[in-house]
């Protein structure tokens, strides 16, 4: 899983580097496009499981999505120490391990908000930032499925996984900004 | 590809995918219960809310017993509007969905219609199809010629104390199922959240309020 990727295993033709983006990325798409298809076709219900200790549902959102939020700080972080952009003296064993598993935290604190939003609000468009979040949100889960069956691929070009890994942070990061932030400076920092 | 597949990132998909059906099940049961309670309490209790803006104290002496309602857009689509008549009186909500929203009261009888509101005025007519006219807000003009309103389309709106002041908002659902609608604090405006049909409850500024459906034919709001 976290074996560094060998030069033998570029050896492979334009043609099949070619196939092993594609289906992933088709893959990532169709997940993406379902999203927001049912987001929009769908009555949204208005109506979610409440978890206690919290005011609202939105409250309980509003904190998950922060703390995948600062998992995927984490992930940058430790991505950057990877990839030795980020000189620390002899990068650690667990870094890897680090990355895979504050990545796993992430992905699985935003499923429940993602759960909420699609079921009780669905993809609406009444003004730029549910507009944004909608289409960001479908997009965050698309571009995440990539970046996985990516990882399941060998021989690579060596962009690509950075690339993947990119584009999931800025989403999560937009997603965030688009919601929890938002949230934090018109109602305010509430449990 | 002689090496090993990782099996990691496809078990993290699908621990995701079960994990969000599991909750997706959840929530579909909380739905189910949540509406049948609220139905249940909403037939012992009606919703205690307060009626818009001065109540009209010009009705005809003998109104009609006409109780329809009318949304749609206005003539250029910049701002949408909802009328609803009620035995001669008449609510409409005039609102862009950002920054400009007008409640008026007023009389609509003999297929006339006239209503005002602090910084607008509607003069028109209205037969069983549609309602038409001028409405002026903020010294613009807009013509409009908009149909009857089926529910769920048509006029919501929704009065609560939410930290200690009074918000109160105004939602136009159009037959295309699109929202236009503005939350009132204290004179700010913001967009409304979306209102949920057919409960029409809604999270405006984080606290859940019910909005009434002002059609006319309920009499909720006049």
């Amino acid at each position: 899983m976290g074996r560094p990727v060998l030069d033998s295993d570029r050896e492979t033709s334009a043609a099949d580097r070619v196939v092993l983006l594609l289906v992933p990325l088709l893959i990532g798409s169709a997940v993406a496009v379902a999203l927001g298809v049912y987001g929009r076709l769908h009555t949204p219900t208005g109506i979610a499981v409440s978890v206690a200790g919290f005011s609202s549902p939105q409250t309980v959102k509003v904190w998950l999505a922060s703390g995948a939020t600062l998992f995927a700080l984490i992930q940058l972080f430790s991505a950057l120490v990877m990839y030795g952009k980020i000189r620390w003296t002899s990068a650690p064993q667990w870094i890897a391990a680090a990355h895979r598993w504050s990545g796993r935290v992430a992905f699985l604190l935003s499923i429940p908000v993602a759960v909420h939003c699609l079921y009780a609000l669905g993809v609406q468009s009444y003004d730029m930032r549910v507009l944004v979040h909608s289409v960001v949100g479908c997009l965050f889960f698309g571009a995440f499925t990539v970046k996985m069956l990516l990882l399941t691929r060998r021989g690579l070009p060596g962009w690509v996984l950075p690339l993947a890994g990119g584009v999931v942070f800025t989403a999560l990061v937009t997603m965030w900004l688009t919601s929890s932030l938002w949230f934090f400076t018109t109602v305010g920092v509430q449990l | 590809m002689v090496q090993r597949k990782p099996r990691g990132p496809v078990i993290t998909l699908f621990v995701g995918l079960a994990t969000a059906i599991v909750l997706f099940v959840l929530g579909t049961n909380a739905a189910t219960e949540e509406l049948n309670s609220r139905n249940t309490s909403a037939a012992v209790a009606p919703p205690a809310t307060t009626p818009p803006a001065p109540p009209a104290t010009t009705a005809p002496a003998a109104p009609a017993k006409i109780r329809i309602a009318y949304a749609g857009r206005v003539d250029g689509g910049a701002a949408s509007i909802a009328i609803a008549l009620r035995d001669g009186a008449a609510i409409a909500y005039l609102c862009d969905g950002r920054r400009v929203e007008e409640w008026m009261i007023g009389t609509a009888a003999d297929g006339k219609l006239s209503l005002s509101g602090d910084d607008a005025v509607l003069t028109g007519s209205y037969d069983k199809d549609s309602a038409s006219g001028t409405v002026t807000a903020r010294n613009k003009n807009w013509t409009l010629d908009i149909p009857v309103a089926k529910k769920p389309t048509g006029l919501y709106r929704s009065t609560a104390d939410i930290r200690n002041a009074r918000v109160v908002t105004g939602w136009i659902v159009l037959a295309n199922g699109e929202q236009v609608g503005v939350s009132n604090t204290g004179g700010k405006l913001a967009p409304a959240p979306p209102l949920r049909l057919p409960s029409g409850s809604a999270t405006v500024n984080g606290s859940r309020v019910t909005a009434d459906a002002i059609d006319g034919a309920s009499g909720a709001g006049f």
